[in-house]
């Protein structure tokens, strides 16, 4: 699962016309199974940097590697169509009812017809429309939030191995964004697809993503875990871009793995516990609720792997962000 | 009474000159419809040249259609070979502009997320560009049928056939009767043109929006009304 799957070497763009590179010899791997965002203001190439990915802006220098092959030796529609693509704006065919819009990849694959029916079930169960319901329906008849629902099960439909999003949450209210990421986050882990995600807002990227890529001026300031970017900025600019999250923000995006340490007391049967997925301010609750002085960290399969102690908690709340001298 | 009594003698010929009048505007349209599909397709892509060439063509627009017919017939003859080539000339203009508008009033990102998802240029038309643009396509088609139909009556003036025969003979005789029929065959053809392209437009136009019930057999009515 952790083959690289997108392999980017000194990947460079300047578009027609324009003195700058949009993007400039960005060079990284992203792992198989991973969920990466990329984050950035307007203007700092991440969505050039997705585009890339999927050949809807061609490469002005560098290469980029789908599983060890060049894109650009690919052809490029039978590349894409490997590739899941959801965008902001959603873009559904609003002349094909919900499940004639998922169909269209598979269709153009030539699948069996039953193959695809049971797939477009499978997938509005997966993304929490009621296929009975919503199978027939067009995309004028759905909400916002059941539109991107069907936009991610239509990039979903062939099965692609990497799913790019480009803030594909952008435009939609804040309670139903929301509960859309956290789908998100299930789906990721229910199917273990490689995730590449834009956004501008750094609270979701923190959340989402298992690493992150800051971005600015076209180039990679900084790729790594959301608490190395909260607690060790690379530089500057990712100093400056997290010192606005308070300690509350910081512990809603924080999961318990950044925080745990090996299981000491885990033949205490009494001990609570918290799933390791879960984010530090549900951890926090649990403190506060049960007033223990640690908690026992499972796994899925409900095993105890780890514990959470209330000092290492709180260690994040203390923790000095090491980038702090760049403000002097 | 006298109406019924022409009818009953010249129907033959009255319905010779409706069908040759339908034959003009069909080949006419036919002709056209040709060219401008493909060319306003590829011009929609550059909107440059789509300037350009939609200029070009409604400089000729403007020039009325009778100095265009007479401009012709030292080069094509007297005839119904002038009338197509006159009337598919008009037709071109309006159903260019219309074919170029059309295809580029899709949806962006409607364009990005098929283009995203890996379909060729041809899926791509098939089955997303040309429903879509179905709707406005028939309504500029409609317009160009109703102008084709005017113009090949006043064709008639150089001797290509169609109901324009009738009108003009009624005038220069001062057939009062003749021209009425003419008058009336004429606008019947141009209203029932008119309702078919019309009909079909709605239709296209709800399909294209994702308005088309008869896909939503299992969807209950309630539903429907709820989600409105």
């Amino acid at each position: 699962m952790s083959d690289v799957v997108i392999a980017l070497n000194k990947a460079t763009k300047r578009f027609v016309g324009m003195k700058q590179n949009a993007v400039s010899e960005v060079t990284l791997d992203i792992d198989g199974g991973s969920f990466v965002t990329i984050l950035g203001t307007s203007g700092s190439g991440k969505t050039t940097l997705l585009k890339l990915v999927n050949r809807i802006h061609e490469l002005t220098a560098g290469e980029i590697l789908f599983n060890g092959q060049n894109i650009h030796e690919l052809k490029v529609e039978e590349y894409r169509k490997k590739i899941g693509y959801v965008i902001q704006q959603i873009g559904l065919f609003p002349h094909m009812t919900v499940a004639e819009n998922i169909a269209v990849v598979p269709e153009s694959l030539k699948w069996n017809k039953n193959t695809i029916e049971e797939r477009v079930d499978y997938l509005l169960e997966l993304v929490h429309l009621n296929p009975a319901y919503y199978r027939n329906r067009y995309p004028a008849q759905l909400s916002g939030g059941q539109q991107q629902r069907v936009g991610l099960a239509r990039a979903m439909a062939a099965e692609p191995g990497i799913m790019l999003m480009d803030e594909p949450f952008g435009a939609i209210d804040s309670i139903t964004r929301k509960i859309l990421q956290d789908e998100l986050l299930a789906i990721h882990k229910k199917l273990g697809k490689t995730i590449l995600f834009v956004t501008h807002d750094i609270h979701e990227a923190l959340k989402l993503g298992g690493k992150v890529i800051v971005m600015d001026d076209g180039k990679v300031q900084q790729y790594d875990t959301p608490y190395n970017i909260l607690f060790r900025p690379a530089n500057a600019f990712v100093s400056r871009l997290v010192a606005a999250e308070n300690t509350l923000e910081k512990l809603q995006v924080l999961r318990v793995g950044a925080v745990a340490s090996p299981a000491r007391h885990s033949d205490n049967p009494n001990i609570p516990r918290v799933n390791e997925a879960e984010t530090l301010s549900n951890v926090l609750a649990k403190f506060m609720e049960t007033g223990a002085p640690y908690l026992g960290v499972t796994d899925d399969s409900g095993r105890v792997n780890g514990e959470v102690s209330w000092d290492a908690l709180r260690s994040v709340a203390s923790l000095r962000n090491e980038g702090m001298e760049y403000y002097v | 009474m006298e109406f019924v009594t022409f009818f009953l003698k010249q129907h033959n010929r009255m319905f010779a000159l409706l069908g040759q009048h339908m034959a003009i505007v069909a080949l006419s349209l036919s002709i056209a419809a040709c060219i401008a599909l493909p060319l306003g397709y590829f011009l929609s892509r550059t909107r440059w040249i789509s300037v350009a060439v939609i200029g070009a063509f409604s400089t000729i627009y403007a020039i009325p259609s009778i100095a265009l017919l007479v401009l012709l017939v030292p080069v094509t003859g007297l005839g119904m070979r002038t009338a197509v080539v006159v009337i598919s000339i008009y037709a071109q203009f309006i159903l260019l502009r219309n074919v170029v508008i059309s295809f580029q009033t899709v949806d962006p990102a409607v364009l990005e997320a098929s283009r995203g998802m890996g379909l060729s240029a041809l899926e791509i038309l098939l089955r997303i560009e040309l429903p879509l643009t179905a709707p406005s396509l028939i309504s500029g088609f409609r317009v160009a049928t109703l102008s084709s139909i005017s113009v090949a009556t006043i064709a008639a003036t150089i001797n290509s056939g169609g109901i324009g025969i009738l009108m003009l003979e009624g005038v220069r005789n001062l057939h009062m009767v003749k021209l009425v029929w003419g008058i009336l065959l004429a606008s019947a053809l141009s209203l029932t043109a008119n309702q078919l392209l019309t009909r079909a437009e709605t239709r296209f136009s709800d399909r294209a929006r994702g308005l088309d019930r008869r896909k939503q057999k299992n969807v209950s009515q309630e539903i429907y009304d709820a989600s409105l």
